[in-house]
């Protein structure tokens, strides 16, 4: 499916090699949080240390008592405003699954002992997640395979081994982060395929099939969009997260659910009442900018034909957009 | 489910700002409900603008216990109607269940201690009866004499060897065609046998096969060859008690004289008969363990092609075009009566893509059958698999409905059609002449 031409293969070991680089900056940066270490978070993690690290099974993993209390400070320092209270400091701490945090970061640290209990706990869930997540079984293979080196840490680079597992904070489940990594992963290599091939055939065919550059959409009126625009604004974000993963990425009604884990019918009444609402409020605005109520009605049952199409332009367009990795870095530094 | 105005699906921003997208760690927790409600809302905010990040989240979703993704686009009032709609279904197929499983265990019994049995057809409208009759008429006219032949054998096996009861009755069960009596109930068999035989008497036998040659207006020509069958059963037990050896054989030629007879009259009484509803034979057909190697053939008054393995209890629609013969399994007989009333409630709809079957003719495991548009299917294993036949004779075809269906022998045959045309065969379908 994938053709390559010479010029494509370089333009992707350039990218490889960049990618690394990214990953070692970004270990660096990780190493030495740019936020300082408050006072408060300092004392709550001096407070709940010997119960954290008791909680933790450091002693089995081989992590020290000194090198954890840094990871809770890092990751306390990473994650709350520098104008929390010691309690507040605490509170977080408690919430933190401190066993698999200490379990990643000993991973990360080179403990064999840690690689053990984490290739028994996460192996198979690794590949049983892959095979999902790619849903064919050699692509489920190869994706969880270079995770696999990506969390073992192969990249030695001045003596050290650089691991995935070092970016583990402990806020969700061990086994939900690696699902995760694996879904950015494999969305990221989706991309840059893509991209690739829809290169490779602007190149042999662009200039005989040069598609017409897409006219803008007609709208008719400008009063509708801004409108719209109003309407979509005044929504809580996750009104929008629903309408945008059910029409624009296709997603089913469970699916959103689970996303927000909540149930269900919440998310089916949630949709009935967002296109009553929004219908409702887009004809308030309009009408307020002098339009008649008719004509506001007939403005919005426009038929925009050529949405799906454009649905699918704008994400081929957004797929050549930086992957998360590189994205990273650009914020960072 | 009402959906939002489209011009709201195009004003839907689709790109996150320059802001950074938040890590694996964050979205993880936002799944997994452990975020602070500022956090919880700075990753709402980003997701519902950020499509990968959006995709990353439902991918990494957990496995589901339960697979309902599928369904699940469904609006929730249309499904919440769908819900009684099954679990009335499950409770109609459990009643059905236990109703048929009763009606089994009571037949069991009948037949293990008494003599009386029923014959139950399936439902069959006048209009197909009407239909068939020529079919089963024309099929079962080479048929007759086997009964007949029966009687030949039954009468020198019992010339050679009148006293030896236990040897010959096994003979008289193979040569009664395809009924098998498990050794259990030909004890009881035997003797209820001497006990009515003397009761018996011609009128009785032409009267059951007439009424049992009635009941079966729309089943074809093994329906019919098998009730004389009954009757040589039913009689050889009753010679064994009184020694008549001549008496019963005239009464049995009788008997499939009066089949004949009966069969001229089948289509009128089935005219005026109930077209649903199973009809019983009268009680005095003796009832034989149904286990048959060579299934019925009937045509359905939609016309499809339908055949029962139970002597008529059940039958199942036969789709001739798949390589199997697509006939649902036996073992799920119940299953198939229940959607067979199922079909029935349906408007008539035209099995295997249009073809309509006019006549089916069987000889043991040798089917053929006939409809519209000159189709004739060919089935040596009983339904198994089937060929399409198209009959022709240097250049010409055989154009028309086919109507009729005879084979005397598994190769030699006619076939009627509905232009008139008479096609013959003496080679099993390989090759056909066709009749000025």
């Amino acid at each position: 499916m994938l053709r390559t031409s010479p010029k494509l293969r370089l333009r992707a070991s350039n990218e490889l090699v960049a990618s690394r680089l990214v990953r070692v900056v970004i270990h660096f940066l990780r190493m030495n949080p740019r936020k300082p270490v408050t006072a408060a978070v300092q004392a709550a993690v001096t407070e709940l240390l010997a119960e954290l690290h008791a909680k933790s099974g450091c002693a089995q993993i081989g992590l020290e008592r000194d090198l954890f209390a840094r990871i809770l400070c890092e990751v306390a320092a990473k994650y709350l405003p520098s104008s929390a209270s010691q309690a507040e400091a605490r509170t977080f701490l408690m919430t933190l699954r401190v066993e698999e945090l200490a379990l990643a970061r000993a991973c990360a640290a080179g403990s064999d002992s840690a690689w053990e209990v984490f290739l028994i706990r996460y192996r198979e869930k690794l590949y049983q997640s892959a095979l999902r997540i790619a849903r064919e079984d050699s692509a489920a293979r190869d994706l969880a395979d270079s995770m696999y080196a990506e969390l073992y840490g192969t990249n030695t680079r001045a003596g050290e081994r650089v691991s995935k597992l070092a970016s583990f904070t402990g806020r969700g489940s061990l086994e939900g982060w690696l699902r995760t990594v694996l879904a950015q992963e494999f969305v990221n290599r989706y991309r840059r395929t893509k991209h690739l091939v829809s290169l490779d055939e602007e190149n042999e065919e662009g200039e005989r099939f040069a598609a017409p550059e897409p006219q803008p959409v007609p709208t008719g009126d400008s009063r509708l969009e801004s409108a719209t625009d109003a309407a979509l604004a005044a929504l809580p974000s996750e009104d929008r997260l629903v309408l945008a993963a059910y029409y624009l990425d296709g997603r089913t009604l469970a699916e959103i659910a689970r996303m927000l884990d909540v149930h269900e019918s919440t998310i089916s009444r949630k949709m009935d009442k967002l296109a009553k609402s929004l219908r409702k409020k887009i004809l308030a605005d309009m009408m307020k900018q002098g339009m008649a109520r008719r004509q506001a009605e007939e403005a919005l049952e426009v038929d925009v034909r050529d949405l799906q199409i454009n649905i699918r332009t704008s994400l081929a367009q957004e797929s050549g957009q930086p992957t998360f990795s590189e994205k990273k870095l650009e914020t960072r530094s | 489910m009402q959906h939002v105005p489209k011009i709201v699906l195009k004003r839907l921003p689709r790109k996150a700002g320059a802001e950074s997208h938040p890590d694996a760690n964050l979205l993880t927790a936002f799944t997994e409900r452990v975020l602070g409600e500022s956090e919880r809302a700075r990753v709402m905010d980003h997701l519902s603008r950020c499509g990968d990040c959006r995709e990353v989240v439902a991918f990494a979703l957990p496995a589901m216990e339960v697979v309902a993704v599928t369904t699940s686009t469904e609006s929730a009032g249309s499904r919440w109607l769908s819900w009684p709609i099954l679990r009335w279904g499950v409770v109609a197929a459990g009643i059905l269940l236990v109703a048929s499983v009763g009606v089994l265990q009571y037949r069991h019994r009948q037949q293990n201690t008494a003599v009386v049995s029923k014959v139950v057809l399936p439902e069959q409208t006048s209009g197909s009866a009407t239909r068939n009759r020529s079919s089963s008429v024309a099929a079962s006219e080479p048929q007759a004499p086997l009964p007949q032949s029966d009687a030949g054998k039954q009468r020198q096996s019992e010339k050679k060897a009148p006293l030896h009861v236990p040897n010959t009755l096994p003979s008289i069960q193979s040569s009664a065609g395809n009924a098998v009596l498990p050794p259990s109930s030909s004890r009881a068999f035997s003797s209820a046998g001497s006990g009515i035989g003397g009761s018996v008497s011609g009128s009785n036998f032409g009267q059951a096969a007439k009424s049992s040659a009635a009941a079966l207006p729309g089943t074809p020509s093994p329906a019919i060859p098998q009730s004389s069958q009954m009757a040589a059963v039913q009689s050889a037990p009753a010679q064994f008690a009184e020694n008549q050896s001549d008496q019963p054989v005239q009464e049995r030629s009788l008997a499939s004289a009066d089949v004949v007879k009966a069969k001229d009259l089948a289509g009128a009484q089935a005219a005026s008969a109930e077209p649903s509803g199973p009809v019983t034979a009268p009680s005095n057909a003796l009832a034989l363990p149904t286990v048959q190697t060579s299934p019925r053939w009937a045509i359905s008054a939609n016309g499809s092609l339908q055949r029962s393995f139970d002597a008529g209890k059940t039958w199942e629609d036969v789709n001739v075009s798949s390589p199997f013969g697509g006939g649902v399994k036996q073992q799920d007989a119940y299953k198939t009566e229940w959607a067979q009333k199922k079909t029935f409630k349906k408007p008539m709809s035209q099995p295997d893509g249009g073809v309509v079957f006019r006549a089916v003719a069987a000889i043991d495991a040798d089917v053929w059958a006939g409809g519209s548009g000159s189709m004739l299917y060919h089935s040596r294993d009983s339904g198994l698999h089937w060929t399409r036949v198209l009959p022709s004779e240097a250049g010409a075809v055989l154009t028309g409905d086919i109507v009729g269906l005879e084979f005397s022998d598994p190769v030699s045959g006619r076939i009627v059609t509905s232009a008139g045309e008479v096609w013959t065969t003496a080679d099993a379908g390989q090759t056909w002449h066709k009749q000025p």
